[in-house]
């Protein structure tokens, strides 16, 4: 079954219409990455999709339209990693992954929130307040937190930033994993080596367009890659997987 | 633990409340107020000192939740229903109240201060809808409690006679002075269905720490718990306007002072905020007695001299983590 399909979906924001006409389908058991420039609408298209940004067009999770989903619903259906890392309170960090099943009563929540802490790796964080985290802390903990929704579907917007190579890839293969398991998993991504390594169907935005969507490299073609992000280059194949070679396109001024 | 502490606090505080006041009782007056509530010392304990302190008390808690249900919806430490313009709104309500001469009518100043601080949450509400920024809202609320006290000030103005100004300044600046059971009773009313509407909103708080996409997502229905939230805090700072005047500074500071016990858990920290405002506002209206001055002091003035250093302190260190 199908997660996620979004058809025809324009958001329109400030009088600008930043999304046209989009598609998306994420099937269970895969992890797709929507790409593009800065700018590009990856952002706006997982908003519009989960019905945070008032949008046209049909957006289904799960078969059902998000709008007509109530808040409890919505929530069981799909669990969200927002790109803005921010905590207001310097709560512990085992009481921020008890959020993500906030709807459930106190001791189940803890006890998902404490097996989502595990499940990263941050189990010995916690006890300690969010405050007095690292930022690749911080961001390993709301992780933990969109894993204990136990959501079958995760949205994640921009997951790898600001993280370090090696928690970058940690973060990476356990979304795989993730997958493997039967979640469906949506992440956007500003690197394209890891959404090509990783995901199992890359979609390219460019001004707020659909331009491609494949598998990984056929969907980064060179012409994409000149076209949506004026890159001049292509795909090298190494043990680790496909690396991108590219530099940018003279062009691009 | 932590509990037992504030509670034993509150306890003290409110026997010093009856037992200390401007009138200094002998052992012997104290054994008599005790065995005979009716006799002189029986009168100033039981009928003044305590239905004062217990007003005090009430109020405070009130204003303590408030504060804290404030901060957690705003996300902002610096929120509270002075900063947000229900205090101000509250005090021009019951200014407008008093100048149409509504002060004869017994309970018509008090309603107006609670309706007064329902329409400034209303307003606040209707905005928070749009300014999502918890920065954006609290300039709102700056604005809005400008306004609501230019408002107040035209009162002023055109009001005919001294007695009124008198009489609405009394309003303005605070106090439990004089105020019976039945008052404290009358103004519980709308507390406790302010403090039921904050333990209904509580959980939104929580979510709300990691901000408004992911509280939209968490599977709570924000927005009627944002609408309870809200319309908890005003009916709160309502009724302890309708039963002390307008005192500031109690709800931005009693959450402050559990908040690091508390693990800056936004939900932990109402009732515990509730428990540490009834302390802060009794100590401080026994200090208004204690005082020696020439006038009696209000309790507002001085809520407000201790409070408005520590606003400026709390500002300050927001403003360098902010930075940081």
């Amino acid at each position: 079954m199908n997660a996620l399909e979004v058809e025809h979906l324009s958001v329109d924001l400030g009088g600008r219409t930043v999304l046209v006409d989009a598609a998306l389908v994420v099937p269970e058991g895969s992890l797709t990455a929507v790409v593009g420039g800065n700018g590009a609408g990856k952002t706006t298209l997982l908003r519009g999709a989960l019905g945070l940004v008032a949008a046209r067009g049909s957006a289904r999770l799960f078969g059902e339209e998000v709008a007509r989903l109530s808040p409890r619903r919505r929530a069981e259906r799909v669990g969200y990693l927002a790109q803005e890392r921010r905590v207001a309170w310097g709560m512990t960090a085992r009481r921020i992954a008890a959020l993500g099943a906030v709807t459930q009563p106190p001791r189940r929540a803890d006890a998902l929130g404490d097996a989502a802490l595990a499940r990263v790796g941050s189990a010995d964080l916690a006890h300690r307040s969010v405050f007095d985290m690292s930022g690749g802390e911080r961001a390993r903990v709301l992780l933990a937190r969109l894993l204990a929704t136990g959501a079958p579907l995760l949205v994640l917007d921009e997951p790898a930033a600001g993280l370090d190579p090696d928690a970058q890839l940690a973060t990476l293969e356990l979304l795989r994993d993730e997958a493997r398991a039967g979640r469906a998993v949506v992440v956007t991504l500003h690197d394209l080596t890891l959404a090509a390594r990783f995901c199992t169907r890359v979609v390219v935005l460019d001004k707020g367009r659909v331009v491609a969507d494949d598998a990984p490299v056929r969907a980064l073609s060179p012409e994409v890659l000149r076209s949506a992000f004026a890159l001049e280059g292509g795909w090298a194949d190494t043990p680790a997987g496909p690396v991108l070679a590219a530099q940018r396109s003279r062009t691009n001024g | 633990m932590r509990w037992v502490l504030l509670v034993g606090l509150l306890v003290v505080a409110l026997a010093a409340g009856v037992l200390l006041g401007e009138a200094p009782l002998t052992a012997e007056q104290y054994r008599q107020a005790l065995n005979d509530p009716a006799s002189a010392p029986g009168e100033i304990v039981w009928s003044i000192r305590l239905p004062r302190s217990i007003a005090a008390a009430v109020v405070g808690a009130a204003l303590g939740l408030a504060g804290a249900v404030m901060q957690g919806l705003l996300r902002n430490p610096l929120a509270d229903p002075g900063v947000l313009g229900v205090s101000a709104g509250s005090g021009l309500f019951a200014a407008v109240a008093v100048a149409a001469g509504a002060g004869a009518a017994a309970g018509a100043v008090e309603a107006a201060a609670l309706l007064g601080a329902l329409v400034s949450g209303a307003i606040v509400t209707a905005v928070a809808a749009r300014l999502r920024e918890p920065e954006a809202l609290i300039l709102f609320g700056v604005a809005l409690s400008a306004f609501a006290g230019a408002l107040t000030a035209l009162v002023f103005n055109l009001s005919p006679s001294p007695i009124t100004t008198a009489e609405v300044l009394a309003w303005l600046m605070g106090s439990v002075e004089a105020r019976s059971m039945t008052d404290v009773a009358w103004a519980l009313a709308p507390m406790l269905v302010g403090a039921a509407l904050s333990a209904y909103a509580a959980r939104a708080l929580l979510v709300l720490t990691l901000g408004e996409e992911t509280a939209a997502l968490s599977g709570l229905p924000m927005a009627r718990m944002r609408a309870a939230a809200v319309a908890g805090a005003s009916l709160l700072t309502g009724a302890a306007v309708a039963l002390a005047g307008v005192i500031g500074f109690v709800g931005l500071a009693a959450p402050h002072l559990v908040r690091g016990v508390w693990k800056d858990d936004p939900a932990a920290t109402l009732w515990p905020s509730a428990l540490a405002g009834a302390v802060l506002l009794v100590l401080a209206d026994l200090a208004s007695r204690l005082i020696p001055a020439e006038q009696p002091l209000r309790l507002g003035v001085v809520t407000a001299l201790v409070g408005a250093p520590i606003f400026a302190l709390i500002a300050w260190r927001a403003a360098r983590s902010w930075r940081g």
